[in-house]
């Protein structure tokens, strides 16, 4: 779970391995946090971190696998009509078209109408 | 035209604005070449600072580089005088605490931190260059700065994109030249390691050649005389020693190759086997030539199975070896003898002959490629010089250990200590 | 059929920009000047001051600490950007009376400030040091379509059915029946209000960022995101289909194949939401 950078306390699990913005590894995976570490975090700005068995933070965007298969089936109906006039080449415009099928399965986006 | 005593105020304020940017730019101009023939780090950061300092009112700074391992932001030489440092420290820690180092840290524009008593103002400005961040600047403000702030972001970027490029290609230049340096070091082992393999090669041709020949003018000879009238059993006889000389011009081909596949390092799978079946099967094979030389091969093994760790092929390469050995340089009516002994978790094999043994002076080569003692084979045989080398370096792949040692009584005895399996 | 020039130049309904914007430019370009100035002229204008104090404290800077004073907001934004954000804020005010039956405009500024939003992130994850044009260049993108609401509301009324009918693209539809598209017509509009060259191209190239050589990078910039949030419907810009992407070869590094894309919409998703209503609405 990314918990934000205010929210580590020392004892935390870090998961992944984090990096800093030059792609130097500040903490490598399975390191347990300690005080200077959350220090080290501040210095390079490093907004958020996974951390195991802690309660989720930020959203993330919920799996499609979660919604029933027929709202799915909608909603990529609607966006495929949507974005008809969109050659489906690159992989980045499939991500979008993916995201996009999952918002509208989820009834619209987090910003409210 | 006339000459007007008097210009358009409009026209004084512009030239007032142009006569401040020529100063501005020649003031940079001047930076920019005195980083330039900067010698390392510590000068261009001393550079930096004094220059910042006739422009923008900062009362205390000092630049902040990540530290080699561990990556924490740490003040570097040249330092300001130790009470202005520990206030310079102490108002960078407290802007870690905020978070406002990070965020400066992260965009690309200074930031501004205010000490929480109101005290002090601190600015922080990356120093970045080529998608690298570098460092961090952090200076102190004198008071009365707000006015002046849109100015001093501007130069205070443009000196630090500045001194951010002359610090990375330092850094980058002093990386090349260690990378360079174990470059030629890495080549230099290399090629020494490439002569000694050539010249190993080289020997090794010589001798071959030279081993080779003989018993090709051997054949050669036979075959002669073979075509001459002739009785059918001296035909027989003539036909058995070029078929023996083969056999030696063989063996020398065999060690050849086996030499090449070592240097090449394929190893051989490790397994589980039983030791006695391979002595006995080199016992057999060795009969004959043992009855030939008139030699009593003798087996002496404890009862039972004797499960070992350990590679087949190797151990036997190994024991052959060995016993062949025995055999050729023993004289006739003696005894060469294999014996296994436990050793704690190891087998013991020995391979004892009664033969000449080894001269004290030629034994601590004797496991040399190419070491060719004074001893003579006592039929004839031919030696490589290459034998012992290539067991040694079996036994090296199989973790096992070999030796010889050479009795008060005379004759030698070459050993070969490999693991024995736990239920053994 | 005029060309999109000559319908700029003859539009009568065509805001202007506010006068303090042009002031706020000159006084900005004076070196001479102190940020005291700076502050006076724009506390002339209390909401256009507040509006930049709590953008100034918004995620879209993300600074840690809070900001007090219009003067630490201004020191913050910095001057060049400065200019470009209250540029934002005057050209949303000025668009408040477009005819509702053609498009909502609160849904229309939604998509306009998603796309600016977008742009600015993609502009800084490039490291560019002024990601706010990006953020004036992705508000303004769509302009040329209110433009069209505005003084052309028969055609635009016309060129709705028929994308909803024939399932087309309206820049394709707004080509046959005007002669231009709203993408040019903004562009008009960014040379009228003496705008930025950058920005022309930024407004002008948004469908077609390869016809924009010299800026190619600030117009793909602005194209992409307006891909993405049209693809993922923030809000509605009175266009029912998604614009094709137009990847060009020696550019395609910097797509996001990856979950960067998911980072990025989740920030956009908090992002809006906070400075949505900073931008638009009248009472803080």
């Amino acid at each position: 779970m990314k918990l934000s950078i205010d929210k580590l306390k020392p004892g935390m699990r870090v998961i992944s391995e984090v990096a800093n913005l030059n792609h130097a590894v500040l903490l490598p995976a399975d390191t347990i946090l300690l005080a200077q570490h959350l220090r080290l975090l501040k210095m390079w700005g490093i907004d958020a971190v996974e951390v195991a068995e802690a309660p989720s933070e930020l959203e993330s965007p919920r799996a499609a696998e979660d919604l029933p298969g027929e709202l799915v089936r909608q909603a990529e109906a609607i966006v495929s009509r949507r974005m008809k006039h969109v050659p489906l080449a690159h992989p980045a415009v499939t991500l979008v078209r993916d995201l996009a099928i999952r918002r509208a399965a989820h009834g619209g986006g987090a910003i409210p109408a | 035209m006339t000459n007007q005593p008097t210009t358009s105020p409009h026209a004084d304020a512009h030239a007032g604005v142009y006569e401040k940017l020529i100063v501005s730019f020649m003031a940079l101009e001047n930076f920019l070449a005195e980083v330039h023939a900067s010698a390392g780090r510590e000068q261009t950061i001393a550079l930096t600072l004094s220059h910042l300092r006739t422009l923008i009112p900062i009362e205390t700074g000092g630049f902040y580089f990540p530290q080699e391992q561990e990556l924490g932001f740490v003040l570097r030489p040249p330092l300001p005088p130790p009470p202005e440092a520990a206030r310079l420290n102490a108002l960078v820690d407290q802007a870690i605490e905020s978070g406002v180092f990070g965020w400066a840290l992260k965009h690309t524009r200074p930031a501004a931190f205010k000490s929480p008593d109101g005290s002090a103002t601190l600015i922080l400005a990356g120093l970045r260059t080529r998608g690298r961040l570098l460092g961090m600047f952090a200076g102190i403000l004198g008071a009365q700065s707000a006015s002046a702030w849109e100015v001093a972001n501007t130069i205070l970027a443009t000196h630090l994109a500045c001194a951010a490029d002359a610090i990375l290609t330092e850094e980058l230049t002093t990386e090349l030249q260690e990378h360079n340096r174990k470059l030629d070091a890495l080549v230099q082992q290399r090629t020494r390691q490439l002569e000694e393999m050539l010249e190993q090669r080289e020997r090794f041709m010589r001798i071959a050649a030279h081993d080779l020949r003989n018993p090709l003018a051997v054949i050669s000879g036979y075959a002669e005389v073979g075509m001459l009238p002739g009785t059918a059993e001296e035909a027989q006889g003539y036909f058995r020693s070029i078929s023996t000389t083969c056999r030696n011009m063989r063996d020398i081909i065999e060690d050849f190759l086996a030499l090449r596949v070592l240097q090449r390092g394929q190893e051989g799978a490790s397994e589980i086997f039983d030791l006695r079946q391979v002595i006995s099967q080199i016992a057999e094979q060795s009969a004959y030539a043992a009855r030939t030389k008139g030699v009593d091969l003798v087996q002496q093994l404890p009862d039972g199975p004797l499960p070992t760790v350990g590679n087949v092929a190797h151990t036997h390469q190994i024991l052959t070896n060995y016993v062949s050995n025995a055999l050729k340089y023993s004289p006739p009516k003696t005894q060469t003898r294999i014996a296994v002994q436990r050793r704690e978790n190891r087998w013991r094999v020995e391979v004892q002959d009664q033969g000449p043994g080894i001269a004290p002076a030629e034994r601590k080569d004797l496991f040399v490629p190419f070491a060719k003692t004074s001893n003579r084979p006592t039929g004839g045989e031919v030696s490589t010089g290459l034998g012992l080398s290539i067991v040694k370096a079996l036994a090296q792949r199989l973790q096992a250990e070999v030796g010889a040692e050479f009795p008060e009584s005379g004759g030698s005895v070459f050993w070969l200590e490999l693991g024995a399996h736990k239920a053994g | 059929m005029i060309d999109a020039r000559t319908f700029a130049q003859r539009a009568g309904d065509l805001p202007s920009l506010p006068a303090l914007y042009y002031e706020l430019v000159e006084v900005i370009g004076d070196p001479d000047s102190p940020v005291e100035t700076i502050s006076n002229l724009l506390q002339q204008d209390q909401s256009l001051a507040l509006r930049l104090l709590r953008l100034a404290n918004s995620g879209f800077y993300g600074f840690p600490s809070d900001i007090g004073t219009l003067d630490e907001a201004v020191q913050l934004i910095g001057l060049r950007e400065l200019q470009d954000l209250v540029l934002a804020t005057s050209v949303i005010k000025s668009f408040e009376k477009v005819p509702g039956h053609l498009v909502d405009v609160g849904s229309f500024w939604r998509h306009s400030i998603a796309c600016g939003l977008a742009s600015a992130m993609l502009a800084e994850q490039r490291h560019d040091p002024v990601p706010e044009r990006f953020f004036v260049g992705g508000l303004l993108h769509d302009i040329g379509r209110l433009i069209l609401f505005l003084n052309a509301p028969e055609e635009s009324r016309l060129i709705l059915d028929r994308c909803e009918k024939e399932e087309r693209l309206a820049q394709d539809v707004e080509v046959e029946v005007l002669g231009f598209d709203h993408a040019m017509l903004g562009a008009e509009l960014i040379d009228l209000w003496k705008l930025p060259q950058s920005l022309r191209e930024m407004v002008g190239s948004h469908h077609d960022p390869s016809a924009s050589p010299v800026v190619f990078l600030d117009a793909f910039v602005v194209h992409y995101a307006d891909f993405i949030v049209s693809a993922l419907e923030y809000g509605k810009s009175g266009e029912v289909f998604v614009s094709p992407l137009v990847v060009p070869s020696n550019r395609a590094r910097w797509l996001m194949e990856d979950d960067r894309i998911e980072a990025l919409v989740t920030e956009l998703d908090h992002t809006c939401e906070e400075v949505f209503p900073i931008l638009t609405r009248e009472r803080s």
